[in-house]
């Protein structure tokens, strides 16, 4: 019964992983095909200070995206979880259903918006807030945006179950103890849902990093992220062998991210069994 | 005797002259990696014998009797049921049926289908089944309710069904596993009037 | 410790505020502030998506004043065969990914619930791994295996990716509906005389249905919404959807992409819906069957 997922899963996945780390230490002929060999230098010129700042560039949006998910995803959780009474579950689902639309479209929708011949600027011309147009895209600040409206769902979701499972007689108990709401937050509520939140940075961070739509549609050249590089290496004049070395310096970055969340939500399965 | 909480039973078909006994262990022993659940139990049933396995939860009553319908090998020893060894046996060849503690009715079929289940594997004609049905709830106290799903019967009722689905199929070897234990006491004591009473009018529970 | 801070000084009723400490908008009355907070971000999240389809219909190529209605830029879209054929290629390929990624998911889900082989461990791993992989290593990745083996890159190529990457997502879905089930139903079946075979047909498939059904209707969602793997795997022609309004995109914002936009909104929203409506549909035809005493 294992077997033919189990196969095609090891053939069609594990294998070309396997790949990629071989080319990744190859280098190119004339044509630019590329050929097997031992050629670590594509390692190095990894970090080489050409790109090394998109690399830091592409964990801080990454990272920048992470908190401002969790500062607007929270609040609506909480707000859906505490006061949505019968509508929970209707209001998740408005929360949730413009997520489900293709990434590309949503993305697409801000370009158009955020545009020179966008809405936005027509608006503001209209109010003579402006004459010659704000330019909107093209900003670290708009591809940031652009990838918090792709993820945030994932990180809502989650919060959203941790909330959930919570008893509210804790908050009840919480505030009794705390007296102000902030300090009940503080020391009750996040403490106990720490792990949804951790749970949906997780779900964020790891595709935010490779994300290259957003930076490519909403921003330029100063913003590029590491999935644009690694994007130009295989479809432009680039060099595969080192578009492998970028994935794989990647996906190990983020293997190391996800074993330190799978031990903390480990620990923290433990912890509350005990 | 009253079957008590814990307690497993075994009921075999009342059958008179027939030398076999229903169920027989031979130095039966089972390991689950380096604990013996059971170790070398010999015994024998026969025949309109009503057996309990009495004890603490953990002491291997379960293995047992899932050992007999055919759901774990020994590993020393032989069972013989009827006379018969059956370690190459598939428990859908078994003439053993078991009623589990969780009851386990089939949730997308309704009452009579459920206990049709059997029968139906046998290829007993409909009209027959149809007929046996009738029997089997009647039996159980549930005529009338051939319609409805598990989820809207009480855990008495879903029992209840267990067992006709059960005994519809007239087993050599019927396995109750902790059959009354989920009830409450009022049920527990109704559900052993009706065991009983069961028994009396098949002729295949013996009680002891 | 915070018990005891939380008894001194504090007695049952009086619920002092700590201006000097707590954040401003805590000071709020909760309920308020965080309903417009959610007001807004609705607001926020759908009007983008409610802009474009608004102007998908406008009949003019602004896309700042709404001059009219017009259906000029579907008619466009459907017009333009390349547009077209990357429509018909996507849902193709939603179609057959998700056929393929059910069963080997849904057997792949059932083997690792039900069978105690010493590299079931293993497999549960590698099944997990792609669920957490960067969609661009994926995408590098299967375009580095299709050229090494010399595969020319199609519409085959993209359904393999996507399929590969599809099948972690039904097991997921299909195993929890599979444990919940527990393995006593298939005993009690097998006790009553069904073969291992018949139990499965009989007994464990039709329990498992919605859960199959909800699966392989997530992954039609992905795969036709599916842009970074079919990026990488994809050849010239035909190119699947979202492939092309990227492109599209690339060289500037038309209107037809609205239409696009818009019309691949809808089959998403469509496919969603029906996984949620499905399991109630059903449910209402089996409880008419036993109404009129036929057989379920």
């Amino acid at each position: 019964m294992l077997l033919p997922g189990g196969a095609w899963l090891l053939l069609l996945f594990a294998v070309p992983l396997g790949i990629t780390l071989g080319i990744s230490f190859g280098t190119t002929d004339e044509l630019g095909n590329p050929l097997y060999g031992w050629h670590p230098e594509n390692y190095e010129e990894v970090f080489d200070p050409l790109f090394a700042p998109v690399l830091l560039r592409s964990v801080g949006y990454a990272a920048a995206t992470v908190v401002l998910c969790v500062a607007i995803g929270y609040p609506i959780a909480y707000y859906i979880t505490r006061f949505g009474g019968r509508y929970k579950y209707v209001l998740l689902g408005l929360v949730v259903i413009p997520f489900l639309v293709n990434y590309l479209v949503r993305i697409y929708a801000w370009v158009a918006l955020l545009s020179d011949e966008g809405l936005v600027n027509g608006v503001l011309s209209d109010l003579g807030l402006t004459t010659n147009g704000v330019q909107f895209l093209n900003t670290a600040y708009t591809v940031v945006g652009g990838l918090v409206y792709g993820y945030l769902a994932f990180m809502i979701l989650p919060i959203f179950a941790a909330l959930d499972r919570m008893d509210p007689a804790v908050i009840e108990a919480g505030k009794d103890l705390y007296g102000s709401p902030w300090q009940t937050f503080r020391h009750v509520t996040w403490p106990t849902t720490f792990q949804g939140v951790l749970a949906g940075s997780v779900l964020v961070f790891l595709p935010a990093v490779g994300d290259f739509v957003s930076a490519q549609l909403l921003g330029g050249a100063d913003t590029y992220m590491v999935g644009n590089l690694i994007q130009q290496q295989f479809f432009g004049a680039g060099n595969w062998p080192f578009g492998a070395a970028l994935t794989t310096v990647m996906m190990c970055f983020l293997m190391i991210f996800m074993i330190f969340y799978l031990r903390s939500a480990a620990r923290a399965a433990r912890e509350a069994r005990a | 005797m009253e079957p008590t909480t814990g307690a497993r039973a075994a009921v075999t078909e009342g059958r008179a002259g027939a030398a076999e006994p229903a169920i027989r262990f031979d130095g039966v022993t089972k390991r689950f990696g380096d604990t013996e659940a059971v170790k070398d139990m010999g015994i024998e049933i026969r025949r309109g014998e009503f057996f309990s396995l009495l004890g603490p939860s953990g002491c291997g009553k379960t293995t047992t009797l899932r050992m007999v319908a055919g759901f774990e090998q020994p590993s020393e020893g032989r069972i013989f049921l009827e006379g018969k060894p059956v370690e190459a046996v598939p428990p859908y060849r078994r003439n053993v049926n078991t009623v589990f503690q969780s009851y386990a009715l089939f949730e997308h079929l309704d009452v009579a289908d459920n206990v049709a289940f059997g029968q139906q594997r046998k290829k007993v004609p409909k009209a027959e089944i149809k007929t046996r049905i009738a029997e089997a709830l009647e039996l159980v106290q549930l005529t009338g309710r051939e319609h409805a799903k598990p989820r809207e019967l009480s855990g008495g009722q879903m029992q209840r069904v267990a067992l006709a689905r059960a005994l519809i199929n007239r087993p050599a070897v019927l396995l109750l596993d902790e059959p009354l234990g989920a009830l409450d006491l009022k049920l527990r004591k109704q559900m052993q009037v009706e065991l009983k009473q069961i028994q009396r009018e098949v002729g295949s529970l013996s009680s002891t | 410790m915070s018990i005891a801070r939380g008894q001194a000084g504090r007695l049952p009723f009086p619920r002092r505020r700590e201006a000097s400490r707590s954040a401003p908008p805590r000071e709020f009355d909760r309920p308020r502030f965080l309903k417009w907070f959610l007001v807004a971000f609705l607001v926020f999240t759908l009007a983008p998506i409610v802009i474009v389809a608004l102007f998908s219909f406008n009949s003019s190529k602004s896309l700042q004043n709404f001059d009219g209605f017009s259906l000029q830029w579907y008619r466009d879209f459907l017009n333009d065969t390349q547009l077209r054929e990357s429509l018909f290629a996507s849902l193709e390929i939603a179609l057959v990914t998700m056929i393929v990624a059910t069963i080997l998911g849904t057997m792949l889900a059932y083997g690792l619930v039900r069978t105690r082989a010493r590299f079931g461990g293993g497999v549960n791993v590698l099944m997990l791994i792609p669920l957490v992989t960067p969609e661009i290593v994926a995408g590098v990745s299967a375009l580095l295996l299709f050229t090494q083996i010399g595969m020319q890159l199609s519409l085959a190529t993209v359904m393999i990716a996507q399929i590969t990457f599809s099948i972690s997502y039904v097991t997921v879905v299909v195993r929890a509906r599979l444990a919940g089930l527990g393995r006593d139903v298939e005993e009690a079946a097998m006790d009553l005389g069904a073969t291992r075979l018949q139990t499965l047909r009989l007994i464990t498939l039709p329990a498992l249905w919605p859960a199959i059904v909800a699966a392989a209707l997530l992954v039609f969602a992905l795969s036709f919404d599916d842009f970074v793997l079919s990026f990488f795997t994809t050849g010239t022609s035909p190119q699947p959807l979202p492939v092309r309004i990227y492109s599209s995109i690339r060289f500037g914002v038309t209107p037809t992409i609205n239409a696009i936009g818009t019309l691949m909104m809808l089959i998403s929203l469509a496919t969603i819906a029906l996984a949620v409506a499905l399991p109630r549909l059903v449910g209402r035809r089996e409880y008419r069957a036993v109404l009129l005493g036929e057989e379920a």
